[in-house]
């Protein structure tokens, strides 16, 4: 009786999962392996002629000397290592900040919000308009305080600072407020164990507030990481790329390769890179959480 | 050996704590309505009373955790309003044992002393004999989540005794724990006070935990303390008709009575029950009558009707309605004998402890003692 009691109740198990199963398969499983499976071709639109031959590691042997690919994947790499503890550092100040004991909290919340909830897109419009060479916001500061102008967006160097600048003010707000979540759930009276034990506030923050935030800050440094990877509205917005393809990301190229050069075969096989970057970057991230898990 | 060396240390610190005229105002609702008290050194003092007393506030004002509107908190001769907690020199232990849930038992107990620049050897000596004291030595390892409730009520325990503090402040500390448990920590923590002699401030809404453990209670009613005195003297001559109903399970039995002209009994439903002494002040005035369940006896003069019957092992609890066939009868609750075998109906005759009778003030509900 058992045995058969056990097998339909499995049966059952996996015909629950199975719409979602289903449903991952359709928008996940499939796309990836599709894209996989097209990064072994030759597949240009502007050269039809040539049909879709099986080309195996070819493009991938074409990205590891593509110049312009290496270029896309620093400049990547450089606004994941700026921008994610940037957002980090800036999240938790305002984390912090919406944590205070306002008598009306809504404002800060609002403000934290907004950014947020607006489009990535808009968010680099806006700055791009903020940081323009001659109508600016940042000059006229500048400009007002004895400063010479700057070339914001036209400098290869500048460009990177306005670009990350603008990308830590757009993802600070979804820190925050996962960080936000995870302060509200540190219990108020280890607080005041920590002061009647002679905690300063600066040892409280050191020694309750980021090791019990840790959790919360794995969780917010996974997603933006992920988000960080794959990089495009806002220097798309701002700056196309340039000067040159000084601001140019691996998403933007992969974009490029696609729709602008009609590339499919090599698009997918940048593609498929920028998802094993992501699995890397990630998994490591999980590993550590789950080392950490492990040792408590 | 250890130990002793170590209590040794710690009474010479011990600390009187006394509050003047102390006030508390959150905006303008007032909480804390000018309390007066002055806890000796080594006592230990409960403050009991009704969720939404105060008595955590008050607490937590000793504490430097809340402000205090005006009067004064004085911790050994120093006056500490305006002092930050860590510089009052007391520990605290929360209903919640806020242990660091990320540090090791030995980390929560030592991270005081490590803040206030103790020496490696000196922390390791005290926590050592404080986790002697409570038989915790072998969790010290053991973070917070791995310990049952009343392992980490020690541990809560342990990180304010290594401390030295000159006061140690409870916060309903026995409150999350099941009944067993609760009994038993209550016994550890009497016989911690007996071994250590510290200055203690314990809250509880608990009257056995308050009558059990205190040297003197102060009871707490809307923010204001109605009686501060023994265990012996709150159970047994309440200042109020609110102190004889909050002690004693089940609490006092009362009934509305009128004095006699000439104050020394009482009519209640159409019976006399004579009074212990005289009350001249208050003669043929409506007054409130009362009486613990233990001063009810069976057999007497005073008729009764059993009501219902609560047996409970060792005794029972019996509920009576006490008066004369012409009146409404008033219900009292006494403890019998369960080998009297009454029965629910039955008509009997009953004596009340003259001694033993409270006369309560109706409208002030202060206890008339003239």
């Amino acid at each position: 009786m058992k045995p058969s009691k056990d097998l339909s109740e499995r049966a059952l198990g996996w015909l629950l999962l199975s719409p979602v199963a289903l449903l991952l398969a359709i928008v996940v499983i499939y796309p990836v392996g599709q894209l996989i499976y097209s990064s072994f071709f030759t597949i240009r639109l502007t050269e039809p002629w040539l049909g879709t031959p099986f080309v195996g590691l070819e493009n991938y042997l074409k990205a590891w000397e593509d110049e312009r690919f290496w270029g896309a994947l620093m400049n990547t790499l450089l606004f994941i290592v700026v921008t994610v503890p940037g957002s980090l550092a800036v999240g938790l100040g305002l984390a912090m900040l919406a944590n205070m004991p306002f008598k009306r909290k809504w404002p800060v919340r609002l403000a934290l919000l907004l950014p947020w909830a607006l489009p990535l897109v808009f968010a680099g419009l806006i700055f791009r308009w903020f940081f323009d060479n001659k109508l600016g916001f940042f000059n006229d500061i500048l400009v007002r305080i004895g400063i010479e102008p700057q070339p914001w967006l036209t400098d290869p160097v500048l460009a990177k600072i306005a670009i990350c600048f603008t990308i830590i003010w757009k993802s600070s707000s979804f820190m925050a407020l996962v960080l936000l979540a995870g302060l509200q759930a540190i219990p108020k009276s280890l607080y005041e164990a920590a002061e009647v034990d002679g905690a300063s506030k600066w040892l409280q923050f050191k020694e309750i507030t980021i090791p019990m935030l840790m959790p919360a800050i794995f969780v917010a440094l996974i997603f933006r990481t992920i988000t960080a990877i794959q990089t495009f509205d806002i220097p798309y917005a701002m700056t196309g790329g340039g000067p040159g393809e000084a601001t140019e990301t691996l998403a933007m190229y992969i974009h490029k390769t696609t729709l602008d050069f009609l590339d499919f075969g090599y698009g997918s096989a940048l593609a498929a890179i920028m998802f094993i970057v992501s699995i890397i970057a990630t998994s490591g991230y999980l590993k550590y959480t789950q080392r950490s898990a492990g040792r408590d | 050996m250890r130990h002793s060396s170590f209590v040794s240390r710690l009474v010479l610190k011990m600390a009187n704590v006394q509050l003047k005229n102390v006030v508390k105002q959150f905006g303008e609702t007032k909480v804390i309505h000018g309390i007066d008290l002055d806890i000796k050194s080594g006592e230990f003092v409960v403050f009991v009373g009704p969720s939404g007393c105060g008595k955590s506030t008050l607490l937590r004002m000793i504490a430097g955790l809340e402000s205090t509107t005006s009067g004064d908190i004085i911790i050994g001769e120093q006056r500490v309003n305006d002092a930050p907690p860590r510089s009052r020199d007391i520990a605290m232990v929360f209903q919640d044992y806020a242990l660091y849930p990320h540090k090791s038992v030995y980390e929560n107990m030592a991270f005081g002393l490590r803040l206030r620049k103790t020496s490696d050897d000196e922390i390791k000596r005290r926590v050592g004999d404080a986790a002697a004291i409570l038989q915790i030595e072998h969790l010290l390892e053991r973070k917070p989540r791995q310990l049952s409730g009343g392992q980490r009520q020690r541990v809560a325990m342990g990180r304010a005794i290594v401390r030295d503090p000159k006061a140690f402040l409870f916060d309903e500390p026995l409150s999350n724990l099941d009944a067993q448990l609760r009994n038993e920590m209550r016994t550890e923590i009497k016989k911690l006070h007996q071994r250590l002699g510290q200055t203690i401030i314990y809250v509880t809404h608990d009257q056995v935990e308050a009558m059990t453990l205190a040297d003197r209670i102060a009871v707490l009613s809307a923010g204001r303390v109605i009686q501060y005195a023994s265990p012996d003297e709150i159970y047994n001559r309440p200042a109020a008709k609110f102190v004889a109903g909050f002690t004693g399970s089940p609490s006092m039995n009362f009934a509305s009575a009128t004095l006699s002209p000439s104050g020394d009994s009482v009519r209640i439903a159409g019976i006399d029950v004579t009074l212990g002494h005289a009350r001249h002040g208050s003669a043929g005035k409506p007054v409130t009558f009362g009486i613990r369940p233990e001063d009810i006896t069976v057999g007497g003069t005073i008729p009764a009707r059993v009501v219902v019957l609560e047996p409970l092992g060792a005794e029972t609890l019996v509920t009576l309605a006490v008066g004369d066939a012409q009146s409404t009868p008033v219900e009292m609750v006494t403890r019998v004998s369960p080998n009297l075998n009454l029965k629910p109906g039955e008509a009997i005759t009953v004596s009340m402890n003259p001694a033993k009778t409270h006369l309560f003030d109706p409208t002030t509900e202060l206890a008339l003692t003239q």
